[in-house]
């Protein structure tokens, strides 16, 4: 190994300015290819920040159409925390199953009354409307089991009731119960009504076990194609119209938003990107991959006699082509992960520009986030810098191998 | 040690070149041999040969009584390494590397560890009194060393046989004598020698002249 790397770095040397004008190909190469899908992934950070595109689903409860099975229409459909466990026993791949309900109340503190809204949510309900902490903590499943009385607050309904800080760990009073307050959160959109958050459990034991739900959310992630989607969103409707007494083919019962067909098209879109930007990346690395081989072929022509020699005293073809191969690989490598390491800069410091500007203007709709590169692309950087070597010591060295020994001995 | 029975070798590079016209040859072991001949009359041919550098048309090439035929690549490469060390007129020293790597890479190609070549290589450098020489590169060094760091090369892997290309053709005469004589040392232990020269003063210093004309041995 020494050996090998004493001998690469004494070719390198013999061809100094012509090694590092190839290099510089494959460095730039690999700097595009960083700089380019660290701007795709800044793209794909803002867009799924400020646009719902996961694969969200909501169902909300409406009046039937149709008269079915001796009832009339109009009539209201209402779900309950049954329909809850129906649907997660039913459909066992959905995530972040959450029911809520809500209702109007009145908040005391420091003896003052604040008409507030009630929503009565489970742990999951923060994920998937897209709260951000503020202080405290949400509501875990903890506060659920065991029916914990407990409340968070938005950001604009503590302003209201309270002017200090510090309002966690104190207690306020909800239509005459007692709750403790755990976080404040600041919801993706501002309400105009006070907002305040309840363990749903909380909220159906003080009705007798079970409350009427105002919407289901939950995430599918097993849904991959649009096909898919709509037959899900069909057997949906299809259960909850058995468990409830409605028409299958009555639309009007149930709102369904499906977040899915955005979701999907978003992640078509990206996936175009992706492929491009990986194209024009790995098209100019393929340019230096040329220049790398192109030095190689002329570095082993000079180097004929060379080899001429080594073959008498007993060097075997694949030690010839280790020789040329690792050589072409410790050039590409080294110039790439300069390019790697550069383009990697860049990014850094672009992601530092936007989060100091994201700090001083916070209201900001950023369509640009994070546009650095995971750990994953970086490994796949390091094979395809490998594999660039083998492609471009290749050539190379199968000329070193079939040249006749007798013949390279004497070539001058 | 050699058995060369009525090996024919023809080039052809856009003419038909025939070269060797049914060499038979017999050397045995531990004799030093010369051949002699007039340019073109294929003795570098035949030497190429018997060192597995070329391969022949026609005939059978037995080398310490292993058939030497249409071998591949690494196999050829494995004989030579373990049975035949080269010395050529033009020294062919790798020019990067200084006295002491020149005369330990065979035994690189051996899988012999990196300190143990280097041990090996010293012990070659002092018994040639080239000792103080082991760092410097062959540019530094005058044709005779370069020839006798050569001869180390060829011997460090302890073979049968060494094949001499006019070892002496670029030295003056004191020179030239003084590498006869190592080689000459060299054949006491043993070691078949095949030497090609056209200098009969240096022929003559050998156990038996083989003369070649015309791609026939006289």
């Amino acid at each position: 190994m020494q050996e090998l790397l004493k001998e690469i770095y004494q070719s390198f040397c013999r061809n100094k300015l012509r090694t590092i004008l190839s290099g510089f190909s494959v460095a730039w190469g690999i700097f595009m290819l960083v700089i380019l899908s660290g701007m795709a992934n800044g793209y794909k950070n803002g867009i799924s920040e400020s646009m719902i595109t996961n694969n969200h689903i909501t169902i909300i409860p409406r009046y039937t159409s149709l008269p079915y099975k001796g009832y009339n229409a109009p009539r209201k459909v209402s779900f309950d925390t049954k329909d809850l466990q129906l649907l997660a026993s039913v459909f066992p791949d959905i995530d972040n199953l959450s029911g809520s309900t809500a209702f109007q109340g009145q908040l005391i503190y420091d003896n003052n009354m604040t008409p507030i809204l009630v929503n009565g949510v489970m742990p999951a309900f923060f994920k998937n409307n897209k709260l951000r902490i503020n202080e405290g903590r949400f509501i875990n499943t903890l506060d659920l089991k065991q029916y914990r009385k407990v409340v968070v607050l938005t950001k604009s309904t503590a302003q209201t009731i309270a002017n200090k800080e510090n309002l966690i760990g104190t207690y306020v009073n909800i239509n005459q119960i007692a709750y403790k307050i755990i976080g404040i959160v600041e919801p993706e959109i501002e309400n105009e009504n006070n907002l305040v958050y309840l363990p749903l459990s909380t909220i159906a034991d003080l009705q007798g076990g079970t409350t009427i739900l105002n919407s289901i959310d939950f995430t599918a992630n097993h849904i991959h194609s649009l096909k898919e989607s709509d037959l899900f969103i069909k057997d949906i409707h299809k259960l909850l119209s058995l468990q409830h007494n409605f028409s299958p083919k009555d639309e009007n019962a149930l709102w369904i938003l499906n977040g899915i067909e955005n979701f999907l098209s978003t992640k078509t879109l990206f996936k175009i990107i992706t492929i491009f930007v990986w194209l024009i990346g790995l098209s100019i690395l393929l340019i230096g991959i040329i220049g790398v081989s192109n030095i190689m072929i002329i570095s082993v022509r000079e180097r004929t006699n060379e080899f001429g020699i080594r073959k008498s005293l007993g060097a075997r073809p694949i030690s010839l082509i280790k020789m040329i191969i690792s050589e072409s690989i410790i050039i590409t490598t080294f110039f790439g992960y300069i390019g790697m390491v550069a383009g990697i800069a860049v990014t850094e410091f672009i992601n530092n520009q936007i989060i100091i500007n994201t700090e001083a203007n916070p209201n900001i709709l950023t369509f640009f986030k994070n546009p650095t590169l995971n750990i994953s692309i970086t490994i796949s950087a390091t094979i395809i810098l490998i594999l660039s070597g083998v492609i471009a010591g290749y050539i190379p060295a199968k000329k070193a191998v079939n040249l006749k020994t007798i013949d390279a001995i004497r070539y001058k | 040690m050699i058995h060369v029975q009525n090996i024919h070798k023809t080039y052809h590079n856009g003419t038909f070149l025939h070269v060797l016209k049914g060499i038979n040859l017999t050397i045995a072991e531990g004799e030093m041999v010369s051949i002699m001949g007039a340019s073109g009359s294929g003795k570098s041919t035949l030497l190429n040969i018997l060192g597995i550098l070329d391969n022949y048309d026609e005939g059978e090439y037995y080398l310490n009584k292993t058939l030497i035929k249409n071998l591949s690549e690494k196999k050829a490469a494995e004989y030579r390494n373990k049975m035949i060390g080269f010395i050529f007129q033009s020294f062919n020293l790798i020019d990067y590397k200084n006295a002491m790597e020149n005369i330990a890479l065979p035994l690189y190609y051996r899988g012999i560890p990196h300190k143990e070549r280097n041990k090996l290589a010293m012990e070659y450098l002092e018994l040639f009194g080239l000792k103080e020489w082991a760092e410097y590169m062959p540019n530094e060094l005058s044709g005779g060393q370069k020839q006798r760091i050569a001869i180390a090369r060829a011997l460090i892997t302890h073979p049968k046989i060494v094949l001499a290309d006019e070892p002496t053709g670029a030295l003056d005469s004191k020179t030239s004598n003084e590498v006869l004589q190592i080689l000459r040392e060299v054949n006491k232990q043993g070691i078949t020698i095949v030497m090609v020269t056209h200098e009969f003063p240096i022929a003559q210093q050998t156990d038996r002249i083989i003369h070649i004309k015309d791609g026939i041995i006289e």
